[in-house]
């Protein structure tokens, strides 16, 4: 029998339900506990259950659930009310729907492998069409192990590429983490995945964050803001648990604006709906910086004391002067933003803020002495101004922010962004003066994101709304600093640690055999929850041009996606309902056990059990040690650190308790104001500006220091492109998908049967399209054929595509084959909604 | 009505007050049964056609009703069409044969049997299809085990069961009249009763429709009367059509004057049933609004099509019925099966109209059980008309209508159904 | 008396259909049966989920879950000729009795809200091969009319009905509309609201907070 507590504190919707009555069934329940419902039919003995688990599948909404178990099989589920924040609890309809993908058609049951494919003659040409035959585990792996053998003796340990995704979970134990430490304990290399980091690479360089997700603060932090600015997303539909925290700073009189080109429900509840022409977003920020400085909307002490504004950049190297200048050595060689190739360690640096002695040796120019002085001495730094100290000429990086800026007037940007002037200036005075603001960030997927996450960094850094109740910017991320990750990720050290390689990248080294101009084969993939095929760009050349230039693929993953139909080894994972693992990440103040809550179906295996079953038959001592762990002491190296310990966290209580806070409830990012840049202060000036990624290739450092319009790679106006393919196509979030996940769950199909282009009847009609029609939208990339839906709320000029579909669904194509795979040697992210393209009316046969 | 008068007396040609022998000879001569092999033929393929329905019920049954194309958001189609119009062309026969009796006013000359026959066939006809409506015709026990008498169609059932009990008393009253057995008053007395049903039986199932508030196009108070004028039309004109035709076959004799008498009442029918029709279109149109939808929807939407055949085809009969000239036979058969096929497209118009206006206009994610037309949007589902029948619920229907054939012809052959010669 | 209601705020509804989901699995509805349907308010001329009006300065949109709303006067009740489709006298709630139930869909007719009903058009067919949701929930016939019970099964032990058990958009209430201390009561008295089709006289027992 379940412990009967009281029912939920602080609901105050379910307060009228009669206590006597309402312990049975909401009996609160931690880990799994049996509770025998009181029932008058006779059916009191049907063994139910219920077990507290954690949905995987990293929309960021880290639900945690109550299912009910009923003879070994999942039957019911609902949000756990029993959270220590009941603000916190969520769930969502693709949460009601694990039943379905446990036990999904589309699951893959055993380990198979490609009836031709073998080590000496991999027969690439086969993949898409080949037999499948299935494997025992045994014989899988051994397969699997001996072409990584093979691969290490002949062409070197780096020729095993391994792709980790979040696609089973961005957990601390389980999912990436398992793909992450795998690919380490044995130094394969790592590729990455180019995905959703764009803005961040913006906004670390001005916080040095690096490209950490970790920015904003807590959602539940949203309610004290004064002004939320959504900015290229569309949370209900793809956050949809953080909305009520906004909606709920609505009530309190706080201006709800959406900076989207397409009339969302978020548009539609919101204060203000800006519908802005597609891409051009840094414009609007950049104008709204202008217009900030030029009403003087500033803060004026918040810049002196937090950012670098005071801070005096050399003439000569485009550097800050720092007092070690004029040492013997001369300036110092900076590391260049960001500082680590790999995702994991971007939060390990954006944990490291200097201190007040650290910076000790930033020059100033005291006003008040008309003389330089270290910052920490001089109490009244002159703002702006050029000055001569010692010889080198320096200019105070405000002075050289206003004159960057003053091009950038709401004028200039009406003529981009196509939003009325006025309104510019009206957002930049409500960011500025209704505050604390918050903008709540999306990916804004084009070749300028970089400049968009500077932007937004840059607003904040001018207006003081950052590190503040109500106020912060950006995304929410992924680090969590009372539990030890490093142990799982990275158990053969840091030491041999080496840059990922960009997936958007890969096919030029593919190309010409050489990463960083050093020879480079790649002889094997490893896709580990990642589906490169369905959620990547260009898919058509995903498929005909990179993958055959790789003789063996293998791919973990629970559902058949369209990377397992092109790959060579396909070995079925666990549903992260089938077995114990832990999530946290910083999207919620909390750690979490997510308890396995049935058997896994066919041979499916959690991940961790797969890559010790290769450790077991590989010939690296280091690596068997480490998966010599069982999961339960790889899950304390995690969850047991000195860190956690005042806060009671660790692994027993942790399993007690279900859920566990490891922050306030609205958690206030940066609250000490001072940020993990050189400086320690927010530079909106960026001194030495690198690429996300060192793949050997230059960038432009002068033109990166501050924002600097430039615009998409191909969907803007006056590209090549435009004139043969004039339709903006973008990707959006719908609430049926998470990316590819939840594609055959058949309960969401009966709501969201089958794929579509959303079109503005403007556009449908002048191309002969009625509503309904099948359409093909193609482009130089490919194509895709589907039915034409009709929304007056799409942009004319623009077409959309639900993210996340099958191939298969597809009459022919895919819209992954149309996005736009450009490299932009800075973010290196996949632009997906750079994209332009054509649309006819489909004349071929649908079946 | 002083046409119908002849000088106060009774003036019934099957109430012959005068010949009792004579009386007796003619039932004797109306109890053998018809020897032809036509009608043979027609109840060896009437019954076929039942045996077909019934396979197709059986098959409806067990496969499913998602084999019709009823769906939630239509949910009654032909069956329940085909059921209002029965029950309205039932109507027919026993009014004209009751009327004369209940009113002591002249009849239409030895007609009033087979019209009161055709009545229980159509009757019949009527009740089969509520059945193979039915999700759970096994259940239908539990109407007389848990009725709720507050219901409506609780009231059709049983009012419809009444009348079809009292036809088929009136059928035996009246031919046990002419066997001297039953009483004229006795028999006027039922055939008052059996009038009053009728009249009841179109009303109650107009409140069917009529009362229920959810649909715009059912919810006016004229429905019952309309019901009632509606089932004259269909029901003088199907005992016309049936009198010239049996006439043609030799079954019986009935003098012109009787068809031009039926021709006539059938003609100031139509003009009620039409007049009403106006008064309700100009009820609803005039106000605007939801009413003024109902109008377009008729006059210019889907349903148009069986709006103007109704309109046209039901002016088209009442000139043929009053113009002198045009009262021949071919004609005015042709004019019965206007009026009939007129009225029909009425409850075409009645049933899927009611549909065919949502109140909540506003779309949700449908699938195959929302509505007949799924494939597209809300608004494309509502495009055309928004129901229309699939093969099996045709299939079904011309069986259960077989049905009332079958027994119309059984009764033609082994019924004493001709008139009594004077 | 207990007169349970629900109201939904229309101003916070995101169409998410975690209401819908929920009910759908506590009640193991059948294969493309939905009793709790998300509509898209958007005129009625575009499709579910689609924004109607024109751009960009005069859309409409917004979402209205639509189950059965548990009428004061309900038509449905009125007109079924078996008594299988009745009203609960405790709570208010209609409730529907498959075993009874002819499937004479005069109820379904009757329903001025189109569509809260459902009937079984086939033999009920289910996603899984093993029965989802609650076991008290009553099991599925074919040729039978269903609908929303206020999850009667949950309500009579005094738990919310699975819709009620979160609401993403915090955006449903649900509770004792005959008691003014009640959290839907002391909403309806302090936000403007208005019930589906009030001209029809059917006084439903959900309320949509505008």
């Amino acid at each position: 029998m379940a412990e009967l507590k009281t029912p939920v504190k602080g609901i105050s919707r379910r307060s009228f339900l009669k206590t006597t009555a309402a312990v049975a069934g909401t009996a609160a329940v931690a880990g799994t506990t049996t509770v025998a419902l009181a029932a008058n039919d006779g059916t009191a003995d049907v063994d139910e259950h219920e077990v507290v688990c954690v949905c995987g599948c990293n929309c960021q909404g880290n639900c945690s659930m109550v299912a009910t178990v009923r003879e070994g099989k999942m039957v019911n589920i609902r949000s756990n009310e029993n959270l220590p924040y009941p603000s916190y609890e969520r769930i969502c309809m693709r949460g009601f729907s694990h039943a379905n993908r446990m036990y999904d058609f589309n699951r893959v049951l055993y380990p198979m492998k490609r009836k031709t494919w073998s080590l000496e003659e991999p027969h690439v040409e086969n993949r898409g069409t080949d037999e499948w035959e299935r494997l025992s585990w045994d014989e899988a792996i051994q397969l699997v192990a001996d072409t990584l053998t093979y691969n290490t003796e002949n062409y070197g340990v780096r020729s095993n590429c391994v792709l980790v995704s979040a696609g089973n979970s961005f957990a601390a134990y389980g999912g990436l983490i398992a793909g992450l430490g795998f690919a380490n304990a044995f130094g394969f290399q790592g590729l990455d995945v180019c995905l959703d980091y764009g803005d961040l690479v913006g906004i670390g360089e001005v916080t040095g964050s690096g490209w950490d997700f970790n920015q904003r603060n807590m959602a539940g932090d949203y309610r004290y803001a004064k002004t939320i600015l959504i900015w290229d997303t569309n949370p209900p539909n793809s956050q949809p648990h953080s909305w009520h925290f906004c909606m709920e700073a609505k009530d309190a009189g706080a201006n709800l604006v959406v900076i989207d080109p397409t009339y969302t429900i978020a548009a539609q509840q919101a204060t203000k709906w800006v519908p802005i022409k597609p891409g051009t977003d840094p414009a609007l920020g950049m104008a709204m910086l202008n217009a900030i400085i030029d009403n003087e909307w500033y803060d004026l002490d918040f810049m002196r004391e937090k950012t670098c504004a005071p801070l005096l950049v050399r003439e000569d190297n485009g550097h800050f002067l720092r007092a070690t200048d004029f040492d013997e050595a001369g300036p110092a060689e900076l590391p260049e933003y960001p500082f680590f190739g790999t995702l994991l360690l971007q939060g390990v640096k954006a944990g490291k803020v200097p201190t007040l002695e650290e910076t000790a040796h930033y020059v100033v120019w005291d006003a008040d002495k008309n003389a330089w002085g270290l910052i920490n001495e001089v109490a009244n730094p002159a703002m702006e101004g050029s000055f001569e100290v010692n010889g080198v000429k320096v200019t105070t990086a405000w002075s050289l922010f206003k004159e960057h800026m003053a091009a950038c007037t709401p004028e200039w940007a009406e003529g981009i962004t196509e939003v009325p002037a006025d309104t510019i200036v009206e957002l930049a005075r409500m960011y500025a003066q209704d505050a604390p603001s918050t903008i709540y960030a999306g990916y804004h997927l084009y070749d300028n994101c970089e400049e968009m996450g500077m932007t937004w960094a840059c607003l904040a850094a001018l207006t003081g709304n950052i590190g503040k109740r109500g106020a912060s910017i950006g995304h929410l991320g992924k680090s969590k600093p009372t539990i030890n990750m490093a142990g799982l990720a990275f158990p053969a050290g840091l030491s041999g640690l080496n840059d990922e390689l960009p997936w958007l990248h890969l096919p030029e080294v593919l190309e010409t055999g050489k990463l960083k101009g050093e020879d480079f084969p790649v002889r094997l993939l490893y896709n580990i929850g990642a589906n490169p095929v369905g959620s990547y760009a260009a898919q058509k050349k995903t498929i005909e041009e990179v993958l055959p230039q790789i003789p063996c693929i293998v791919t973990n993953d629970m559902e058949f996606s369209e990377t397992c139909e092109y790959s060579d080894i396909v070995l079925p994972c666990a549903h992260y309902f089938e077995y114990d693992w832990i999530q946290a990440s910083s999207h919620t103040p909390f750690l979490y056990m997510a308890n396995k809550v049935a058997d896994p179906i066919g041979e499916a295996k959690e991940d961790v059990e797969i890559f010790r079953a290769i450790a077991e038959r590989m010939d690296n001592e280091a690596a068997k040690a480490f998966y010599a762990k069982s999961n339960e002491e790889m899950m304390r190296m995690v969850v047991d650190t000195e860190k956690g310990e005042p806060l009671g966290i660790n692994l027993d209580n942790l399993k007690e308790k279900g859920v566990l806070a490891d922050r306030d409830e609205n958690w206030i990012h940066w609250e000490e104001q001072r940020w993990p840049t050189l400086s320690g202060r927010l530079e909106f000036y960026v001194e030495n500006p690198g690429a996300r990624i060192d793949i050997g290739k230059p960038i432009d450092k002068e033109f990166y220091h501050m924002p600097t319009y430039h615009t998409p790679f191909e969907a803007y106006d006056e590209s090549e492109q435009h004139d043969k393919y004039p339709l903006y196509h973008y990707c959006e979030r719908t609430r049926w998908h998470l990316h590819t996940q939840y594609n055959h769950a058949p309960v969401l199909r009966e709501l969201d049967p089958e794929p579509y282009l959303r079109m503005n009847p403007v556009d449908a009609e002048a191309r002969g399209i009625v509503e309904g029609d099948y359409v093909e939208a193609y482009n130089d990339r490919g194509h895709c054929v589907c039915k034409a839906k009709f929304d007056m709320g799409v942009r004319p000029g623009m077409v959309s595509s639900p993210k996340g579909w099958h191939r298969g669904a597809y009459v022919a194509g895919s819209y992954q084959e149309l996005t736009c795979d450009h490299l932009n040697v800075l973010h290196m992210n996949t632009s997906f909604d750079d994209t332009l393209v054509e649309v006819r009316k489909y004349e071929g046969e649908v079946k | 009505m002083s046409e119908y008068m002849q000088g106060g007396a009774l003036a019934n040609d099957d109430l012959d007050f005068s010949a009792p022998r004579g009386r007796d000879h003619a039932a004797e001569r109306s109890t053998a049964a018809v020897k032809s092999p036509a009608l043979n033929v027609a109840i060896g393929v009437s019954a076929v056609a039942v045996l077909a329905g019934l396979a197709l019920w059986f098959m409806q049954l067990t496969g499913g009703m998602v084999q019709t194309a009823m769906r939630n958001l239509d949910s009654w189609g032909l069956y329940i069409t085909g059921f209002m119009f029965f029950v309205g062309l039932s109507a027919g026969g026993l009014i004209i044969s009751s009327v004369p009796k209940a009113l002591g006013i002249r009849g239409f000359g030895g007609i009033s049997k087979v019209a009161v026959f055709s009545s229980i066939a159509c009757t019949v006809v009527a009740i089969g299809l509520v059945v193979v409506d039915m999700g759970q015709p096994f259940r239908v026990w539990e109407l007389f085990v848990y009725s709720n008498l507050g219901s409506p169609l609780m009231w059709d059932i049983i009012v419809l069961a009444t009348y079809l009990i009292l036809s088929c008393v009136y059928l035996w009253a009246q031919i046990q009249t002419e066997r001297g057995k039953v009483s004229a008053v006795a028999l006027r007395i039922v055939s008052v009763i059996a009038l009053v049903t009728a009249v009841l039986v179109h009303s109650v199932t107009a409140w069917i429709f009529g009362l229920q508030q959810g649909h715009e196009m059912w919810h006016t108070a004229l429905l019952a009367p309309w019901f009632v004028s509606s089932a004259l039309v269909c029901g003088t004109a199907l005992v016309m059509a049936v009198v010239i035709g049996l006439r043609r076959a030799g079954y019986l004799e009935v003098e012109q004057e009787n068809v031009v008498r039926l021709a006539k009442l059938l003609g100031a029918f139509v003009l009620v049933d039409l007049y009403f029709f106006g008064c309700d279109l100009l009820t609803e149109g005039f106000p605007g609004g939801a009413g003024a939808e109902v109008v377009a929807l008729l006059t210019q939407g889907p349903l148009a099509p069986y709006f103007w055949f109704e309109i046209i085809g039901c002016a088209a009969c009442a000139v043929i019925c009053l113009t002198p000239a045009l009262r021949r036979n071919g004609l005015l058969v042709a004019a019965s099966l206007l009026a009939i096929a007129g009225i029909f497209c009425k409850r075409v118009q009645l049933l899927v109209g009611g549909f065919q206006i949502t109140n909540l206009d506003l779309p949700f994610a449908m699938n195959s059980m929302s509505v007949t037309y799924a494939d597209g949007t809300l608004a494309d589902a509502y495009a055309n008309l928004v129901y229309w029948p699939t093969p099996l619920e045709f299939g079904v229907t011309l069986g259960v209508v077989a049905l009332g054939f079958l027994i119309f012809f059984l009764g033609l052959k082994f019924l004493p159904l001709r008139p009594t010669e004077k | 008396m207990t007169r349970y209601g629900m109201v939904i705020d229309t101003k916070k509804c995101i169409g998410c259909h975690v209401c819908a989901m929920a009910c759908k699995t506590e009640n193991n509805l059948p294969n493309d049966v939905w009793w709790n349907r998300i509509l898209t308010d958007n005129g009625g001329e575009m499709g579910f989920d689609m924004v109607g009006g024109s751009y960009p300065d005069d859309l409409q949109f917004g979402y209205v879950p639509v189950a059965c709303q548990h009428c004061e006067n309900p038509a449905c009740v009125k007109v079924c000729p078996v008594g299988a489709t009745y009203k609960d006298p405790e709570t208010g709630v209609v409730r529907q009795d498959y075993d009874k139930c002819i499937g004479c869909r005069m109820c379904m007719s009757a329903c001025p809200y189109n569509g809260v009903r459902s009937f079984n058009w086939e033999e009920p067919a289910f996603h899984m091969d093993y029965a989802m949701g609650s076991k008290d929930a009553p099991e599925h016939q074919r040729h039978v009319v269903e609908k929303c019970t206020f999850c009667y099964h949950r309500t009579s032990q005094g738990i919310e009905p699975a819709c009620m058990h979160l609401c993403v958009g915090r955006a449903r209430f649900w509770g004792d509309l005959d008691d003014p201390t009640s959290e839907v009561s002391q909403l309806l008295a302090e936000r403007s609201h208005k019930r589906l089709l009030e001209e029809r006289g059917t006084e439903p027992s959900t309320y949509y907070l505008v």
